[in-house]
């Protein structure tokens, strides 16, 4: 039964219950069913025309050669252009422009790097269930945050190894840093390079990366574009995974995704293992709003979003003596000396089991961090609130 | 959908269209997922035209450039290219709305299929139904409705007079509890 049937049909028997069974194993076939129940149409009709329109310019586009027409064209103009440039004696102001843009040089950026070598410490929340993984900065304010790269292989050395092996790649001072800063387990270095050049090694052969790309709970993200200087973009499956064929090392890979920062990084010496690429968002409502397993799948969010007076369902007293005992004092750099509050923001289903939170008031990655955790294990609340708001001083 | 393409799969035809460079292929390939790919952009998107919009752009765009991609599994790359440019869509017109990532489907499809009659395993079998019966009473009830009595959701309207709403949470729950009870007894 296709989409289309089950939509128009009475959605009842055998079939209909096929298609729903279905419909729980397919999450583009659910999404897709949503958007139908949301928007009303003419549905058939208009997806009969979109693959006729398909059709029509996919018989037109027949590849011939386009290469071969641009280049007559594109080496004709320069021809005429340079000509034209010679003969009214604008060629010698045009040869002294390009000596001025050839001083400027090295990238800059490289001097950056001492200040964003980062560390992170995962911390576990009291069911050991969620991972929160914490990002300290020097230098830079600390709301941002950047990838981790964790190699699946136990030896937690080889990271500490490659990110000293990336450091000696770009610049002498940062390596010290590296060194220096590392008591935790995971530490990777991230040059902010706006271009992919590749970068000079040793050894000049190529490899293949495979990883998972992550948020920081541990969720895959599907979609994620990675991007490399010398082969074509390529995106992580359903499950987050990504194959990177004919890898130099000291090659930079990006990856970018929606709401999260895009970020570089570099293929370093020990990059024949299986890596899993955390990335985290500069805006932690993004995160919460994307990424917050939702329990219930079913439900639609609405639109129209009143604040309620809903209340934890032990009381509020007991629930602030839990929030009390499960709090930790932070630990990482950019939140340890921190006071203040974080406000959130999360809707419950018919359980009273809270979903979607999201932060209305950061104080700091670490804290913010620590409050969705809690909040996410927590008893329960009142059920079906569209929103509740909370605050944990820290 | 009336195209002669329906025998073979999505990644033999994106390979006749790579060895070729016949976009045709590519053309009858994409029609395959327009009705998932309209129906994932009318989510998001929430109108007609702007789906619309969306699966012509999407097609456009990926015509000149996926000749030279590497895909594994076509129907969940473009499950995610679908997505990003909805994402990107509305990034753009700047609606902030919640948005729910459906959960790990993984676990749902152990539940599934266990229910289905491929399913030798005694000793799966037999913890199944001792689980089922640690449900409370809708969960269980749902849950033989949907899985063993093989009734739709409207067919188990009909029957127990309850909301859709409520079926599909007591069968939800109710799956998660058999995946949290059967976790228990099968890994000692």
């Amino acid at each position: 039964m296709n989409i289309l049937d089950y939509i128009k049909g009475s959605k009842k028997g055998k079939s209909a219950q096929k298609f729903e069974q279905q419909l729980m194993r397919d999450p583009f076939l659910a999404e897709a069913m949503e958007g139908y129940e949301k928007v009303k149409g003419n549905h058939s009709l208009i997806i009969a025309r979109l693959q006729k329109q398909v059709s029509k310019k996919a018989k037109r586009k027949r590849f011939r050669h386009p290469m071969f027409i641009w280049s007559t064209i594109t080496s004709a103009v320069a021809i005429v252009a340079f000509i034209a440039f010679f003969f009214l004696g604008g060629f010698h102001l045009h040869f002294r422009g390009q000596k001025q843009l050839g001083v400027s040089g090295k990238p800059a950026p490289y001097s950056h790097d001492s200040a964003t070598t980062m560390e992170a410490s995962p911390i576990t929340s009291a069911n050991d269930t969620i991972r929160c993984i914490d990002m300290s900065k020097n230098g830079k304010e600390a709301v941002g945050r950047k990838p981790i790269i964790q190699p699946l292989a136990k030896d937690k050395r080889a990271t500490r190894k490659s990110s000293i092996a990336q450091s000696k790649n770009y610049e002498k001072g940062a390596s010290t840093t590296a060194e220096k800063k590392t008591p935790s387990q995971n530490a990777a270095k991230y040059p902010n390079i706006p271009n992919l050049p590749l970068m000079k090694t040793d050894n000049a052969e190529p490899t293949e990366i495979s990883g998972t790309v992550t948020d920081a709970k541990g969720n895959p993200l599907v979609g994620v574009k990675i991007t490399t200087g010398n082969s074509p973009d390529i995106h992580t499956d359903i499950r987050g995974r990504f194959t990177l064929k004919n890898v130099l090392k000291g090659q930079l890979i990006s990856f970018s995704y929606i709401g999260f920062k895009s970020e570089e990084i570099a293929v370093s010496e020990e990059t024949d293992q299986l890596f899993n690429v955390v990335i985290l968002n500069e805006n932690n409502d993004l995160l919460s709003q994307q990424v917050i397993i939702s329990k219930d799948k079913w439900k639609s969010p609405n639109s129209k979003k009143a604040v309620q007076r809903a209340s934890p369902a032990i009381g509020l007293k007991s629930y602030q003596s839990y929030i009390e005992k499960n709090k930790v004092k932070a630990t990482s750099d950019g939140c340890k000396d921190k006071k203040g509050k974080v406000k959130v923001a999360f809707s419950t289903d018919e359980n009273g089991r809270p979903y979607n939170i999201r932060v209305l008031q950061k104080l700091c990655t670490e804290y913010d961090c620590q409050t969705i955790t809690l909040i996410n294990n927590g008893p329960a609340w009142t059920a079906d609130c569209e929103e509740v708001e909370y605050e944990v001083k820290y | 959908m009336t195209l002669r393409d329906t025998t073979e799969s999505d990644e033999e035809l994106l390979l006749r269209f790579k060895k070729t460079g016949n976009s045709d292929y590519f053309g009858q390939l994409y029609n395959r997922y327009i009705p998932l790919i309209y129906g994932l952009s009318l989510k998001y998107l929430q109108n007609t035209e702007l789906a619309q919009d969306a699966v012509m752009d999407i097609f456009e765009d990926l015509l000149p450039k996926i000749a030279n991609y590497e895909i594994r599994e076509f129907r969940t790359w473009i499950y995610s290219v679908a997505k990003n440019h909805a994402f990107h869509a509305l990034n753009d017109s700047k609606l902030t709305k919640t948005m729910e990532i459906i959960p790990e489907i993984v676990e749902s499809d152990d539940i599934i299929s266990l229910f289905e009659e491929e399913e030798t395993n005694e000793a799966h079998r037999k913890a199944l139904y001792g689980c089922m019966e640690q449900l409370p009473d809708v969960q269980r009830d749902a849950i033989r409705m949907f899985f063993l009595e093989d009734m739709s959701y409207a067919d188990i309207v009909e029957t127990t007079g309850f909301q859709l709403k409520s079926i599909k949470s007591h069968i939800q729950n109710g799956k998660r509890n058999l995946r949290i009870c059967l976790d228990k007894k099968l890994k000692r």
